[in-house]
């Protein structure tokens, strides 16, 4: 390379450094740059809104560098910080890889500079313990971690689905009870015919002389982790096991997460609400170590492990600092005693055992039957809608387009209804369905899948790809929004708090909202909505159904006192969610729908849609339809199966072509079908007008049609 | 440049659109606002001219966001740099906005 180039590449270093110290300045003028090396880094362009973490941050430093000793990453920042022991160890990092070292999944290298200090970590993530664990490290010998990982032959398939299972991440078995995943509990009048293998009674003799359980365990649950899984959040029931829990890690160590949730782990405003977040705490737990949870540890921390292949490590020794160590192949040993009687925990706003007592009067308590998972941090929350809303619809984008052409009627005189020259924004316009159908008004959409924008733009609709929590745009600009069958997808209140904001926010005073959500509410007194009566009518729907699950059984199975669905849970980050089965009513509001895939066929595109020219006379037409379409759709297994929306109206427009793509559809039967798992909120009945309540609008109208939940607002100033 | 990024998401759109849109939601912006526009390609389509329509449009625009966005795409069109009293009466006027809001895209 020649000197002039070199200059300019240096040139550009510095450009693209003073940029990020900007940004810095303007962020936290607290912090000042320094000439000269300190112990902290500035490292400008990667942290968590450019997908660095810890790890790729740790393994770039230590592959130049050591005594790195914190790192701090905030949160909707494009820069983090890196803190070392000395100033040497600081200047050693900095002179390898500013400008020329990048982080991984990065094209550019790293720019840095030190810094006098590092800001407060707003979420604290401490290699701490919380109060009432304790790791028993060595707890066996090598010889005896090779027996015990030994004892489980992965490769065998138990003989029923109560001694073990393929989870979606890792594998299980269970010995003395089962332990369902889906309530964290267990069946206590249930115990399984495999009772504790007597290969570990020298193990379980160990554990009460030693004092970590004051009698024997009779309940074991062996977990086998490869590199890369993990197991969610979790604490488990206080009304099914007693106070002490034990893991014991074999094979390979690994980071276990504790997250305080005592001070009212079901309630979401409580957690969210406040700018303190729950504590979080790191344990590392090494191989042939026991962990032992009691107290607080046991009751009021929950416990998870983040699916990764590697983990950051405080090691003990300052010189060498935070390493990353790869995950190998992890057997866990979970012991714990079923509990006989009430839990004597205090602490009514997690337990369980004490709810029972108090016969469900408190609203926590009915919120809790429903949820049976914890309910997701905000990061959580947005995983779970990337991997199960954006993901899922960027992937069934044409066979969902294909399956949603009939507008709703009530959506549909709403948008017919506004006036001349109105500019109405369509907030998660899908495939547009309700675009260019008035054509008095200039219309936009928006939506968080490429896939389906891509279908809007080919139609000539004006769309683009955007998140509905940030809208791209002005403030007070349309007349009307609708936002119809979106906000059920967002994974916490807040988030649906904060679409319906935005939503506000762009539309002008007097401008006027529609949303429309999924209904808990299946059934309005004797009526049930059409989504449930599709599952009587017709043996092919029913099969379907059948179908859907993805390890099927042979009825829906309920557990009664919770009202969960126990068929089958899906674990998805950082939460687990219940899979509901279509066609029946929700037994929770949070959880997976699926969504059988079946590719479409290219006869089917063309004649489906209307471009922009359409008449008025569309809201008659479907209502006579209605009859008629509600026979076609049981044939067709289609549009039986993934209906989250008024069924009777996802008919194909003219005769014809349904008949023709009901042929194709019957060919495509004999190929295996993908199924794909959509998050849903269903909101109870209230939940959207209290959303409301809390914004600057008036409700206009309030309704229920056809399974969902709907409002029409009016912004007020 | 953030107006860029923001609008790589986009493959068409009409300049009544843009004039909709800012990137103030993004980290970082203050005013977001009027985004830069690099067409790569454009086309006409024909809308049917509607005057009471276009003139409804009119006062819901940024003016002057309009005039830097048709610059951007080179459809300038001798649009003038404020929006002249009287324009609900000035059909020449009305036209030329007609075709730069709704058929160029």
């Amino acid at each position: 390379m020649s000197m002039e180039n070199c200059r300019r590449d240096w040139n550009k270093v510095k450009k693209k450094i003073s940029r990020c110290i900007a940004i810095l300045q303007r962020d936290l003028p607290d912090i000042h740059i320094s000439e000269y090396p300190t112990k902290h880094i500035f490292i400008g362009n990667a942290g968590l809104t450019t997908n660095a973490d810890e790890s790729s941050l740790v393994e770039l430093i230590t592959s130049v560098g050591c005594g790195l000793e914190a790192l701090t990453l905030l949160p909707g920042k494009q820069y983090s910080f890196a803190s070392f022991t000395s100033h040497d160890q600081a200047r050693t990092v900095l002179v390898a890889a500013h400008g020329h070292l990048g982080v991984q999944g990065s094209t550019s290298p790293v720019y840095m500079a030190y810094v006098d200090k590092v800001p407060m970590d707003p979420s604290p993530i401490k290699f701490r313990f919380p109060p009432g664990l304790s790791v028993l490290e060595d707890f066996v010998s090598p010889k005896e971690e090779l027996l015990l990982m030994n004892l489980v032959d992965w490769g065998a398939s138990p003989s029923t689905a109560a001694q073990g299972s393929v989870l979606k991440h890792r594998q299980v078995r269970h010995f003395g009870y089962e332990f369902q995943y889906s309530t964290n509990c267990v069946d206590k009048r249930q115990p399984l015919a495999q009772g504790m293998p007597p290969a570990i009674d020298f193990l379980l003799r160990r554990i009460v002389d030693r004092g970590c359980m004051p009698s024997l365990p009779d309940q074991l649950t062996v977990n086998r982790y490869l590199p890369g899984q993990g197991i969610p959040p979790h604490v488990d029931t206080h009304s099914s096991f007693t106070d002490e829990l034990l893991s014991l890690s074999l094979g390979g160590g690994v980071n276990m997460d504790f997250r305080y949730v005592g001070g009212g782990g079901s309630n979401s405003s409580t957690i969210e609400g406040s700018k303190d977040k729950p504590p979080h705490y790191v344990v590392y737990l090494p191989p042939r170590s026991l962990s032992v949870m009691t107290g607080p540890a046991r009751y009021e921390w929950s416990h998870g492990i983040c699916p990764r292949m590697t983990d950051v490590v405080a090691s003990r020794n300052s010189i060498t600092g935070l390493q990353l160590l790869p995950r190998q192949e992890r057997i866990s040993f979970t012991f714990r005693k079923i509990r006989h009687g009430e839990c004597s925990c205090q602490n009514a706003r997690v337990c369980d055992s004490h709810g029972k007592e108090q016969k469900n009067s408190s609203k926590d308590e009915s919120k809790r039957s429903t949820s049976p998972y914890e309910l997701p941090s905000d990061r959580s929350a947005a995983r779970i809608e990337r991997e199960h809303v954006l993901q899922v619809y960027d992937q069934i984008a044409e066979h969902f387009s294909v399956t949603r052409h009939k507008p709703w009627p009530q959506v549909l005189e709403f948008v017919l209804s506004l006036p001349r020259g109105s500019l109405l924004l369509d907030v998660g316009c899908g495939n547009g369905k309700y675009m260019g159908h008035n054509k008095q008004v200039f219309q936009v959409g928006c939506d968080t899948s490429f896939e389906l924008m891509k279908i809007c733009n080919n139609q000539g609709f004006e769309v683009l790809t955007s998140n509905c929590l940030q809208l791209p745009y002005r403030d007070y600009v349309f007349d009307a929004a609708v936002c119809i069958a979106v906000i059920h997808h967002l994974a916490t209140e807040k988030r649906r708090l904060a679409a319906v904001r935005e939503m506000v926010r762009v539309l002008n005073v007097g401008g006027q909202g529609l949303i429309y959500v999924w209904a808990m509410e299946q059934r309005r007194g004797e009526k049930k909505s059409t989504y449930l009566k599709q599952n009587k009518e017709g043996s092919v729907g029913a099969e379907m159904i059948k179908d859907q699950n993805i390890e099927e059984k042979p009825s829906p199975n309920y557990h009664h006192d919770r009202g969960v669905q126990k068929n089958e849970v899906v674990r998805s980050g950082a939460t687990s969610l219940p899979v509901h089965v279509n066609r029946t009513e929700f037994m929770q509001q949070d959880m997976l729908v699926p969504w059988k895939l079946k590719p479409p066929k290219k006869n089917e595109s063309r004649c489906e849609r209307r471009r922009c020219d359409r008449g008025c006379g569309v809201v008659h037409g479907s209502r006579s339809n209605r009859s008629q379409s509600s026979e076609s759709t049981v044939d067709s297994p289609q549009i039986t199966n993934n209906c989250d929306v008024l069924p009777s109206q996802e008919n194909v427009r003219c005769d014809n072509c349904h008949s023709k793509s009901r042929k194709k559809m019957v060919c495509a039967e004999s190929r295996p079908d993908q199924v794909f798992h959509r998050y849903y909120h269903v909101f109870k009945q209230g939940e959207l007008e209290s959303l409301c309540s809390q914004l600057n609008v008036k409700v206009i109208k309030s309704y229920y049609d056809e399974g969902n939940w709907c409002i029409i607002f009016q912004k007020s100033s | 440049m953030l107006g860029t990024i923001l609008l790589t998401a986009v493959r068409r759109m009409k300049l009544m659109t843009h004039n909709m849109l800012t990137s103030k939601g993004m980290k970082n912006v203050k005013e977001g606002f009027p985004l830069k526009i690099q067409a790569e390609e454009m086309r006409n389509v024909d809308i049917d001219y509607d005057r009471d329509f276009i003139t409804r449009m009119i006062p819901k625009l940024d003016w002057k966001a309009l005039v830097f966005a048709a610059q951007c795409v080179g459809h300038k069109e001798d649009l003038p740099d404020t929006l002249p009293e009287g324009y609900e009466n000035d059909n020449e006027l009305l036209k030329r906005l007609h075709h730069v809001l709704l058929e160029v895209i």
